[in-house]
């Protein structure tokens, strides 16, 4: 899938601004502050529905302004044009779609997943680094853009766990539902949250092991002496490889989870939050060097290197997967990631370049240029040069 | 901005508050009254206020009447073996539609939801409860639950089917799938998954 043009009127710090882009390399460079993430984020916007930076809509709007708009038309492989248009109005708090001027009616249906895009950025590296609601929001994401049912079986269990916890806020601290109500409500949404938990956590452990595939080649393209591993955390089994997360082990989490959920039920409701399910569990990264056996765990153990090595190999694994499911190359958007980067590493990233579909990069730098002359033929690059919107 | 009728004012405001109403169709709507004669306007006055006066909810399924009990839940010609349990009156007149029920209701007015504050204290479901215990010669004998296939809805239904499994009589739940006349490859993918899980042998 190629971006051929984007639009944007009212958007962060442009009023009105339309670029047209090159199919292979499109270098964006200017001054820190003057817009160029803005022009990635609302690529974002339209094709995944939220901004990657988590911005809500109203951060989003020009200054002094009530809606934004943004325009943008996608060419795919035979192409076909496709034009998805967003609008957000701030006096209703809603954005609105359009594909191919078509009103969508359901996002998650119509449009997420077919547009894929890799997105890259200094803050990536918070999915090795931070905490595992960074892992699990990065992974809940690839799966749910190429499995339409892992996503409805997540909002599902998402719902669920908040309607849950309105009920014991309403037992415990409101009084509003008796014991005998609270009780017997629990048990209905602990049966239904058993069962979305169980096909979320099925899903999470088929996709990884197809993940593996992609992820231990391309660590293995970039570096040699280690041997990664990702395995999947719940407190009901523990770490575990995802090798061995089998249909018996799954269906073992079944009852597993009913007898903790029965187990923890006096804690859950005195402090009023769901206590065990899949929100809770993590991604473990490990790094095996020659010889060991266990592998020591990415987050506590490995150094800034070997975490980068890790975010790189994830990112690009996330692309082999994203082309393999959906059929189209994604667009790679590298946001101001050189600067984070040592100079082996970058010129690593840069000769690899050349083996992606379209890619969109950021940086401060126009030295890179120069670099990525060595790769691209000079039509084959677009250079934007973004001075507080205006140019 | 200057406003040259308060009670005009006051009357979209008034519009506005109606479900699906915006701002803009209150206005057209309230201009429209304006326009119109008296009498219509009147009658239509006379219509808003009689519908808090008169309506009553039914002694025994809770839906929407006049009378003490309700037209349907008085009728010798439905069948009283059978209850379909349904969250709004709504649901009972498109069931009612179709001529193929003949059952008797219950309505609920809504579904358990404590995210917006409803508890089963909050909705029909003690009346139900309390109608099936008074049920003293059995005639109830199969429960149909035919709530709206949404989080809340399926939740309550497993609520309800826990608190009347034990009094004996059968429960069921209305089936989900694809709807008639459309092509399976327009239905989501949740739909077809309960189709296929909701199949039936032929």
């Amino acid at each position: 899938m190629i971006l051929k043009r984007i639009n944007l009127i009212n958007f962060r710090n442009y009023s009105s601004r339309e670029l047209f882009f090159n199919n292979r390399f499109n270098f964006i460079y200017g001054k820190n502050g003057e817009g160029k993430t803005n022009i990635l984020e609302a690529v974002s916007i339209t094709t995944s529905g939220k901004s990657f930076l988590g911005s809500s809509e109203q951060d989003c709007l020009k200054f002094n302004n009530n809606n934004f708009t943004i325009e943008t038309d996608f060419e795919n492989e035979l192409g076909n044009n496709f034009k998805i248009n967003v609008a957000y109005d701030s006096s209703i708090r809603k954005k609105s779609f359009t594909l191919n001027n078509e009103r969508v009616k359901s996002f998650s249906s119509e449009v997420f997943g077919r547009f894929p895009i890799v997105f890259f950025s200094p803050g990536s590296l918070n999915i090795t680094y931070g905490n595992p609601s960074e892992r699990r929001k990065f992974f809940d994401i690839l799966i749910a853009q190429t499995n339409k049912v892992y996503l409805e079986n997540l909002k599902e269990l998402n719902k669920l766990t908040r309607q849950k916890n309105a009920l014991m806020k309403g037992y415990t601290l409101q009084k509003k539902f008796s014991f005998k109500e609270t009780d017997d409500l629990l048990k209905a949404y602990n049966e239904k949250i058993i069962d979305f938990a169980f096909e979320v956590v099925s899903r999470r452990a088929s996709f990884l092991r197809e993940f593996s595939g992609y992820f231990s080649k391309n660590f293995g393209d970039l570096r040699k002496t280690e041997e990664p591993a990702i395995n999947y955390y719940s407190e009901i089994f523990g770490e575990i490889d995802t090798e061995l997360l089998n249909i018996g082990i799954l269906e073992k989490y079944r009852s597993s989870l009913a007898e903790q959920l029965e187990k923890i039920k006096d804690e859950e409701i005195s402090k009023c939050i769901c206590l065990a399910g899949p929100h809770r569990d993590d991604y473990v990264f490990r790094l095996r060097k020659d010889g060991g056996r266990e592998g020591f765990e990415l987050r506590n153990f490995a150094s800034q290197g070997e975490h980068k090595t890790f975010i790189i190999a994830l990112k690009l694994s996330e692309y082999d997967y994203l082309k393999e499911k959906t059929g189209t190359n994604p667009a790679l958007l590298l946001d101001d990631l050189l600067s984070e980067l040592d100079e082996d590493r970058v010129s690593t990233i840069i000769s690899h370049l050349k083996d992606f579909g379209q890619i969109f990069l950021t940086t401060t730098d126009i030295n890179y240029l120069e670099k990525l002359r060595n790769f691209f033929r000079e039509d084959e690059i677009s250079i934007y040069n973004i001075t507080n919107g205006l140019n | 901005m200057i406003v040259t009728s308060e009670s005009l004012e006051n009357l979209i405001n008034e519009f506005s508050k109606l479900p699906s109403i915006g701002r803009k169709t209150a206005r057209r709507l309230a201009l429209h009254l304006v326009r119109q004669s008296d009498d219509d306007v009147l009658k239509l006055s006379e219509a808003v206020k009689n519908v808090k006066e008169k309506i009553k909810f039914c002694r025994i399924c809770c839906n929407i009447t006049e009378d003490e009990i309700c037209k349907i839940c008085l009728s010798s010609q439905r069948d009283k073996s059978i209850l379909c349990v349904v969250e709004e009156p709504q649901d009972v007149y498109v069931i009612e539609k179709t001529n193929e029920f003949k059952g008797l209701y219950h309505v609920l007015h809504g579904r358990i939801s404590p995210l917006e504050n409803i508890g089963p204290d909050d909705i029909r479901i003690k009346e139900l409860l309390n109608r099936i215990n008074k049920d003293d010669k059995q005639n109830i004998k199969e429960i149909i639950l035919a709530l709206n296939p949404t989080t809340e809805g399926e939740t309550t239904i497993l609520y309800l089917s826990r608190l009347i499994k034990p009094f004996g009589m059968k429960v069921s739940r209305i089936a989900r799938g694809i709807p008639i006349g459309t092509d399976i490859e327009f239905a989501d993918e949740i739909t077809l998954i309960k189709a296929l899980e909701g199949r039936i042998y032929i």
